[in-house]
């Protein structure tokens, strides 16, 4: 063989896009496969859902069957009183499992699939969804509330200082007369 | 021949840096349409025959044109669809990044690579969604925390943007040790 021919074969053998890593790519994803298959085997979602809220209707059960009375009156009406910070706290539970949810997905490595398409279509649904929240809100209360822009403050100060003036000039012009 | 990864990285150069977020302009001075183009011309580069490559590529250039007619909206300071228009483009920005990221994982099958791609394709993917349902469910959240949930979402995608950052490093030093040795092997 010409000097020529083994350096054009050490050439060949070295190049990265002739000879990749196949064994390295095929161990990973077998790794890949088998972690998801044991965590799926470990971790089943649904006994960890449902351990809990089954345990907590029983507990219910139990204390109806004892006879002890709920008054939920004075509840309610802590309940409605308190309605705004309750949805905020709806707000925050949807937005934590929602993202929570998402991180779960992505950490178990999926590609493709119906939760993949799944995690799309929940937060594209979650955002109409407060678009449209928002929107009924502001038609429900028309008192514009603070909005977070600067000049909101510095407006409501004005205001505030027209009817303070408007408010000395009447009660002068009173005490004229 | 050019690095078709540089391209996908001015890409999303062009996507993700907004000097509003700065406060320097009132307008993204880095216009999104340009950064979409980028994409288009990058995917048109990678070298694969798969449909995945036509897709996507028709989906930058339909991006490019929406996103051109929101920041249109925005400079002519009509502002008809406000930050909606601006989420929209957000969303179909992420399914993009999917779309994108599903033909960059077939490009690299059975090479170095790989692992890399997929777990940049996790973290960006997940971050990506979760910034982007805090931001939506910002407009609900009480006043006072508004601004603070507003701004955990931005720094998620930052955070996004800096993994792909490190991928594309990645890439670019992969693509140029391949041509180098293309080049040497021919000599």
């Amino acid at each position: 063989m010409d000097e020529r021919d083994y350096e054009l074969f050490d050439a060949l053998k070295k190049r990265p896009d002739k000879d990749p890593d196949v064994y390295f790519s095929n161990q990973l994803r077998r790794e890949l496969q088998k972690s998801h298959i044991k965590k799926t085997k470990r971790l089943p979602v649904a006994t960890i859902l449902t351990v809990p809220v089954t345990l907590a209707v029983l507990l219910f059960v139990f204390m109806i069957g004892a006879g002890q009375s709920f008054e939920l009156k004075n509840a309610a009406q802590l309940t409605i009183n308190q309605e705004k910070n309750f949805t905020h706290l709806v707000v925050i539970f949807l937005l934590l499992a929602l993202s929570l949810f998402i991180l779960f997905v992505y950490y178990k490595g999926l590609t493709r699939g119906k939760l993949v398409y799944m995690t799309f279509a929940l937060s594209f649904l979650a955002w109409i969804g407060n678009l449209v929240y928002a929107e009924k809100q502001n038609i429900d209360e028309p008192i514009v509330q603070p909005s977070y822009s600067e000049s909101y403050d510095i407006k409501q100060d004005h205001i505030d200082e027209i009817q303070q003036d408007n408010y000395l000039m009447k009660t002068i012009e009173g005490g004229i007369k | 021949m050019k690095n078709p990864y540089d391209y996908l990285f001015n890409g999303v150069c062009f996507v993700f840096i907004d000097l509003r977020f700065l406060g320097i302009a009132d307008t993204d001075i880095l216009p999104d349409f340009i950064g979409y183009l980028f994409f288009a011309f990058g995917i048109h580069m990678l070298p694969s025959f798969h449909n995945i490559k036509r897709w996507s590529k028709n989906f930058a250039i339909i991006l490019a044109v929406l996103s051109f007619f929101v920041e249109l909206d925005q400079w002519l300071g009509y502002k008809m669809l406000g930050e909606i228009g601006v989420q929209f483009i957000q969303f179909l920005f992420i399914v993009f990044m999917y779309v994108v990221f599903q033909l960059l994982l077939h490009i690299h099958k059975n090479k170095p690579l790989e692992a890399k791609t997929f777990k940049t394709y996790q973290k960006f993917i997940a971050f990506m969604l979760c910034g982007f349902v805090i931001q939506s469910f910002s407009i609900n959240i009480d006043a006072s925390m508004r601004e603070n949930v507003h701004f955990i979402g931005s720094v998620l995608q930052l955070l996004a943007y800096f993994y792909f950052l490190f991928y594309f490093q990645a890439c670019y030093k992969y693509y140029k040790e391949i041509n180098e040795n293309k080049v040497h092997s021919l000599k």
